[in-house]
Parts: C-alpha cells; structure tokens; sequence
C-alpha cells in the first residue's frame, strides 16, 4: 500500500522541448481560448463596478467608487453576510453530509439498484429552482400547504395556520440542503469511485471498523473534492437569489443574494455597477478559496489514488443496512423530486390551482398540455433548447478538461492565472455575465442566433466543469502519463487513451450537469433572446409574466420529464457505462 | 380684361392645387415606405402571442399590406440594456417595444430617442393620434406615444373575506386584522407610484407597518396573483390584467378597485436607428388610436382616460375612483427613489 511520493523524479514528455510542435501549442492555444472567454465576465464586472448607477459598463462617462460605499459602507451588508454565512454552513454542512453519504452508498457499497439510484438521484437537477421554491410553498405554506391540510384535517386542528411552515430558517436551509445534494454528489461520486480499494481492505485487514475506514482513509483521500465542492457552493451562496427570494423575504431572513437581486431588478436599467461591487466580495472570497485550494493540495500526488499498478473494486457490504439506506435515498427522493414535482403535476391538470381533494379530481383535464402543445413557437423552441444544451455541456466539458488537465499538469507560471481566471466567473452574477457577452458579441455573426446563448453558458458552467474534473485529475497519478511518454505516446494521444478514459466517470456527470442547467436556465435566453433563439424556458417566463400558472406548471412538467428521458438515456449510452 | 385676369388667376389656382394633390402627402410617403419594409420586429409581452395574429390581419387589411410581426417576448428589464447596446454597437434589431416612463426616461437621457411629428403625419388619418402624444410627460412628447394602461386593484379570496370587508385604502392593507394574509410585490411596486402625490415619507412608513404586519413577499404582479390564487395569502394588490386571468378561468379570487389607484402608462416605443421606421410609425399610430378598441379587446389592456371609451375608464368613472399617473419627470424620480427605499424596507433594513 503506498501513496506515491510527489517528489519523485518527474518525467518531461519529449513534445515541451520542442515548441514549435502542435502539441506544444494546443495547450497554450486552449488556454488563450479560455482566458478569451472568462475575460468578457470579469472585465464587464470590473469596468461596471466603478462606473455610475444607469450606465452600461463601457458606455463613455465618469470613474467612480460610489459602488463600493454604498455596497461596504452600509452597516446592513455585514448583517447581510453574518446570515450568509450562516445560512450557507448550516446549508452545507446539511448538503454534504447527505451528498457524501449517498456518493458512498452508491460508489462503495452493494447498494442494490445503485445505477437506477445514481439517475433518481439526477432529477431533482431538472427542476428550476423557481418552481421548486413554488412547489414547496404549496406543499408546506402556512395557510393552504398541503401538507398543512393534511395535518390539519387527520389531527383535527382548529386553525388556518400551519403546523409547518416553509417561510423559516429551517425551511430555507432545508429546501437548500436539498437542492445542493444532487451536484454534490455529481462531484463526489467519481472520487469515491476512483479510490483504490486496497487502501480500505489494509485498514480492514487490520481490524479497524468501517466508521474509523471512513474518517481515516476514505475522506482524507478525496479531500480535494470536499474541498472542491466546499469552494464552489460558498461562491454560489454569494449569488444564487431563487430560494432566498421565494422564502428567505418571507421569513424575514435576507441575505446578500437578495440585495444583489434587488440591485439588478429593482430599475428600467439595472444597476450594474452595485450588482458588481456586490461580487467583488465573491471574487476576493474565490481568490483566498483557490489559494487554500492550492496550498492544501500542492502535494497533489499524496491524493492520486488511481496508480499504474492495477486494482479490482471491492465494495462494502451493507447487509440488511440496504434496507436503512434505500430508505434513507428514498425519503430524499420523495422529499427533493416527488413532492415539489407532484404538485406541479397536480396544478398543470387543473384550470386553476386548487389543493388536492377528491371534489378537485373532476376537474382534471389535459388543456394545459394541449395549450401547450398548440403553441406556434413550441417547435422552435425545443429544437433549440436541445441544440443548447447538447453544444454547451459538450463544449463546457471539452474545455474543462483541456484547461484542467493544462492547470494540474503544466509547469508554466501562467496556470496560476488560469485557475483564477476559470474559476472567478462563479462569483459575477449570471446577469452581468449576460451583460458582457451582450457588450462583447453584438457585432458578431453569433448575435441573435442560439449560439450566442450557448457562448454565455459555456462561460457560466467552466468553473463547475474546471472544479469537477480538476478533482480527479488530482486522483491520476503522473506516472501513469510518464509510461505513455516513455513508450513513445504523444502528450494528446496521452491525453486520449490514458487521460479521458480515466475521468469519464467525472466528465459524464460535468456534462450531464450542464445538460441539465442549461436546459433549465432562464438567465441567458432571456437576456440574448431574438426571434430564432427562443428556448422552451424563454415560454415558460412569458406564461409566468401572464399569470398562467397552471399552464406554467403544464410545461415545466414536460421539461422536467425531458430532463428525466434524457438523463435515464445518458446514463445507459453514456460514460457509465463506456467505464 | 377683368375677365381674362381672372381666368389667369383661376388657372393658377387650379395648377397650385392640382400640383399639391399630385404631391404624396406625408402620410402617403410614409405608407409607401412602409410597404417597402415588409416586416416589424416586437420586443415585447404585448400583445400576447396567440392573440398577435388577428391584431397583424387587422393591420393588413386597414392598408393593403401583407407584412409579417415577428415578435421577442420580452420584458421592460431586458429590454432596456438591449436597446442601449444596441445603439452603442450600431445594431438596432428592434423596431417597436414598450415600457413604463422609468424606461423611457433612462432612454431619453441616453439619447436613445427621437421627436417626429406625430400629429403632422397621422393627424389626419387617426384624429386621436394628438391624444396619444400629448398624454405623456412632456419632455417625451413627440418621442413616445401614450398606449395603455397599467392599473393596480385589490385582489382577493371571496371564500376568506366578503367583498365589503376588503379594504378600500392603501393603508387598510397594513390594519393588523389582515396579519400575515396580505401578499406584496417584494421589489416595492405599487406603492411606489405614490411617492409623488402623498409625500415619500408616508408611503415608506406604510411600507415599514406592512413588514411589520408578516406579509408574504411574492415575485412581481404575477407572484402576487399566484399566492392570491393558491390561497397562501388571502389579499394583495396585482394589476388588474392579472387578478381578472385567474377570475376568468373560475379561480376562487374576485378584484375590486380601491378609492385611489396608480395609473401606470405604458409607452410605445420606437428607438432611434430602427430598421424599419415606416412600418413602426404606421403600426404605432394605428394601434394606439383606430386599432386600439382591437388591441383592448383581445388583450384586456386599456385606457385610463375618461374620453377614452374604454373598459377601463368605464370601471373607473363606475366606481367613481381616483387615479394617479405620473405628469412630470421630477416626480418620476421620486417614484424611483422611493421604489429603492420600499424594497430595502421589505429586505430588513
């Protein structure tokens, strides 16, 4: 059993001595791409950040650090970032310890119908958080919840109020912790997958009890996923608004997210410039996150788990624990997918919303659908939703992997810049990132077709694809690529044939991530909407603007059951299966 | 002689008079010009795209045209910093949108506007064009023309609360009966629209007793009008467009207009730079004067105004209530100011 040793002697690939070859450039070339996109996100949200309110980012006019007082200046931010803070612990702590959890189930044990599990686990990602947060105030709202009715009516409570009620902390935390497990555990899952099982059967060998496996080898060997995900969902707590938005307002609880939300919707012309000094405080916060990063994986080698020596998967025994655990997945199940997905069923067969009742079941019908269907611009639309999602989690993933590989691999000074720079964009509001590729790209034969919707996604999903594959690269053991070298592999054929299919588990889920954001997005299509690039969420924010929201509900549900199709497909063709 | 002068006279006349009447007359310029440009581009939720159709056959068969709409639903929020980036990459793709005069003051200020003589044009044609011009701000009259109106009411569950119950002031809303029952737009609006004609000061210290009194916080109009509809509040104020979707389709929730609303105008736009000019003043002439008892009809939206015959007058006049609409710039800023200070009041500061 031996954790290989960083500071062994290391291998140069013939290719970086010659720099004039392709392969030495596609590296570079890749990197220069990459910077060429993260560049329109992180220049729009400094120049904007210093110009004043109601003006476009590069739009002639004065330099000013108005934003900056009225964002820092004000004693209510501080009281806006201890609850932040809060919030995203609690919400994190809950989150991971479920993610971690069911990536262990699923990676490690004999769960049975571990694959079936691994795709349920998937469809809670297609639902936007929107109507998520409006399915659970259906569910559990204090007055007409149905949850709420329910308990009402079998206790026979006298009251119009509660007993639950999602407008709360608990709540917040609660519907958060949720919404995180599945990405979480997206990113989880092919770390724990990867590790070599002789670690775990030395310790097992030895008599040490599972739990203490678990503490002692298990976790600190996928450290840098933890920390992966740690990093990413703190940056994504400073900017996500929808559960904040939805019940946060309501359980008089605000946090940094909604001020920022408040800032960009709270004109005609939103004020960029304070959204911007806003994430500011996400960017320092991504810059001292990637430095720790770093620093606390610099002995990258101590975590490669995947060496040239082989292995067979050895999986823990559950017993009759099975039952414990697909008890547990199903509660989780039943609460992140079922539920909040139910009542949108519910309400899309009906003509108004009215909660369950067995006088209510006459009423159902499939006018919503047929609404749906007869829509003219419905064809369009998910032609073009598939061609965006499919384009932006392949390019997304692509990308990644090429960057990750350059920032784990290369000596060249500039992969510290590159990290950065990959990484920060997670910390700009979607909507000033919008902005950007607005400003930068309107002169472009990309405007107005779907492509340009798929550019703006490209660059809001690398951090996720960059962190996601960057922790197992971290895994592969450089030895593995020197054997190549020195059987006369080139750095791309390396890459090929050693590399990817080493991290197909990690690219898989990044792209099925990605897939399933980037159908679900509203941010994008609305902002760099034209004729041609309407998306299937571009209708379903007109029918929320007409009050249509059983006809609302009516499409959601067929996108979330796309998602579902599309996700059980990927999982039986895709990398899963390939590995 | 006195004879031959005046036949010479006579025949001046006849030629000065038949040279103008072979001359096209502006109208008649700008008609052909708009037969030449074929199509018009909408950035915009309204009209609605099913009903969009019948409104394009109408225009058509009014002057012979057989042009195609090509509409981008599309917010007031988006379509500002569209409009603005545009003009400054030299691209305007949008021909016709529409907004609030908070939009149009930020447009006017980035000079993203221009005057034409509206009545010069079509006042002939479409009488009621003057109307529509004058209606507005004055620093955007000839730039923007007034097209309808958005009006604000109290919605609410009639299975909760009879009709004589319900409010009929603003402050009623915030009486601690209706604890935790009233839903409200969490970016501030209506009551922002106030600001002008009450004093700031008042409206926010309504603000802070309506957080005081638990509210539910929905996301815009058609988040109040959900939570009304779904019974997690039992009263709020959505516009009426809204509160009278979820009446129409037998949704237990009933509207009524309080003693004093806000009067939101909604203005056609047309930036500067348009690809098709023509078409877009002819379509916006017609629309806001001769098609504008269509466009009420299929979409609900109307006007205010009393010489308009329109339901919403009508309901208005009926109910004999007061409305207020923002006259000035300087009273648009305030609405503006203080739409800023409500929602930090509803976040907790």
């Amino acid at each position: 059993m031996q954790i290989s040793d960083a500071r062994a002697m290391r291998l140069v690939n013939p290719a970086e001595r010659r720099p004039w070859s392709l392969e030495h450039w596609v590296p570079r070339l890749v990197a220069v791409i990459a910077l060429l996109l993260v560049a329109t996100p992180l220049l729009t949200v400094t120049v904007a950040s210093f110009r004043p309110g109601l003006t476009l980012p590069f739009q002639s006019g004065p330099w000013t650090g108005e934003n900056f007082v009225t964002a820092f200046g004000s004693a209510f931010t501080y009281r806006l970032l201890l609850n932040t803070f809060l919030y995203t612990f609690v919400s994190l702590a809950i989150g991971l310890s479920i993610a971690l959890a069911f990536a262990w189930l699923v990676e490690r044990t004999d769960m049975p119908y571990a694959s079936s599990i691994y795709t349920l686990l998937l469809i809670p990602l297609a639902v936007p958080s929107l109507l998520k947060a409006l399915g659970w105030v259906l569910l559990v709202g204090p007055r007409q919840g149905v949850i709420n009715l329910l308990i009402r009516n079998v206790v026979g409570l006298d009251t119009a109020v509660g007993p639950l009620n999602i407008y709360s902390f608990t709540g917040m935390v609660f519907l958060t912790a949720l919404s995180f497990v599945p990405t979480m555990f997206l990113m989880l899952g092919p770390l724990l997958r990867n590790i070599d099982p002789s670690f775990e059967e030395a310790a097992e060998t030895s008599g040490v009890a599972t739990i203490h496996t678990l503490r002692k080898i298990t976790l600190p060997l996928i450290a840098p996923g933890i920390l992966a995900v740690i990093m990413y969902f703190v940056i994504v707590m400073v900017e996500s608004f929808e559960i904040p938005l939805a019940i946060g307002l309501n359980a008089n609880f605000p946090v940094l997210s909604l001020q920022i939300y408040s800032s960009v919707r709270g004109s005609a012309l939103p004020e960029y410039g304070l959204a911007s000094a806003y994430s500011f405080l996400g960017l320092v916060l991504g810059v001292a996150l990637l430095y720790f990063y770093r620093n606390a994986t610099a002995n990258a080698q101590r975590y490669a788990v995947i060496t040239g020596k082989g292995y067979s998967q050895k999986r823990f025994r559950l017993g009759r624990g099975k039952y414990l655990a697909l008890g547990f997945i199903g509660l989780y199940f039943f609460l992140a997918v079922l539920l909040p997905v139910g009542v949108l069923l519910w309400s899309s067969l009906l003509d108004f919303y009215r909660p369950p009742s067995w006088a209510a079941l006459a009423h159902l019908s499939l006018k919503n659908y047929l609404t749906i269907f007869r829509s003219p611009r419905l064809a369009l639309a998910a032609l073009n939703t598939c061609v965006l999602f499919l384009s932006a989690a392949t390019l997304s993933v692509i990308i990644a992997l090429l960057v990750s590989w350059i920032i784990q691999r290369s000596r060249a000074r500039f992969t510290v810049l590159l990290d950065n720079a990959v990484f920060l964009p997670l910390a700009v509001p979607s909507i000033v990132i919008a902005l950007g590729v607005m400003l930068f790209y309107i002169s472009t034969p990309l405007w107005g077709t779907i492509w340009i919707i798929v550019l703006g996604q490209i660059i809001r999903y690398l951090p996720f694809g960059t962190r996601t594959v960057g922790a197992a690269l971290v895994q592969i053991h450089r030895e593995l690529e020197e054997a190549a070298w020195a059987s006369g592999a080139s750095r791309l054929t390396t890459l090929r044939r050693i590399i990817l299919p080493l991290v197909l588990p990690a690219l898989g889920n990044a792209w099925l991530w990605v897939a399933v954001h980037s159908m679900r997005d509203f941010t994008f299509p609305l902002m760099l909407i034209s004729y041609t690039n309407v998306v299937i969420t571009s209708l379903l924010w007109s029918l929320w603007e007409r009050g249509a929201m059983t006809e609302m509900s009516a499409l959601s549900v067929l996108l979330v059951l796309c998602s579902v199709v599309f996700s059980v497909a990927t999982r039986r063709v895709g990398p899963r299966a390939v590995s | 002689m006195l004879r031959r002068e005046a036949a010479i006279v006579l025949l001046l006349i006849w030629g000065a008079a038949s040279s103008l009447h072979a001359q096209p007359t502006k109208f008649q310029q700008l008609l052909e010009g708009a037969k030449k440009e074929r199509e018009l581009i909408l950035w915009s939720n309204t009209p609605e795209e099913d009903v969009l159709p019948q409104i394009v056959a109408a225009f058509n068969k009014r002057f012979g045209l057989n042009i195609n709409v090509s509409q981008v639903q599309m917010g007031t929020r988006d379509f500002t910093p569209r409009v603005l980036a545009g003009l400054q990459a030299g691209r305007v793709e949008v021909d016709i949108g529409q907004g609030s005069s908070d939009t149009v003051l930020i447009l006017n200020e980035k000079n993203a506007l221009e005057t034409f003589d509206w009545v010069g044009v079509f006042g002939r044609d479409f009488p009621a064009i003057k109307r529509r011009v004058d209606r507005v701000i004055p620093e955007f009259r000839g730039k923007v023309l007034d097209y309808w109106h958005l009006a604000y009411c109290f919605s609410y569950r009639p299975d909760r609360v009879k009709a004589a119950d319900v409010p009929r002031t603003w402050e009623g809303l915030a009486d601690p009966k209706w604890r935790g029952q009233v839903v409200l737009n969490q970016a501030g609006s209506p009551f922002h629209y106030f600001a002008p004609f009450w004093g700031a000061e008042k409206v926010l210290e309504l603000a802070r007793k309506l957080k005081a009194n638990q509210p539910v916080f929905a996301k815009g109009s058609p988040g109040v009008a959900a939570a009304i509809e779904t019974g997690q509040a039992t009263l709020g104020a959505p516009t009426i467009g809204q509160a009278a979707f979820g009446k129409d389709r037998g949704a237990p929730v009933d509207w009524l207009l309080p003693a004093e609303i806000p009067i939101e105008i909604e203005h056609f736009i047309i930036p500067k730079g348009v690809p098709h000019p023509n078409l877009a003043r002819l379509w916006a002439a017609w629309i806001t004067t001769e098609g504008q008892p269509l466009f009420e009809k299929l979409t609900k939206n109307g006007l205010a105004w009393a010489e308009d015959d329109s339901f919403l007058a009508r309901r208005l006049k009926q109910d004999k209530t007061k409305y207020r609409f923002i006259e000035t710039t300087q009273q648009n800023r305030i609405m503006d100011k203080t739409l800023k200070q409500i929602s930090e009041i509803y976040l907790g500061k």
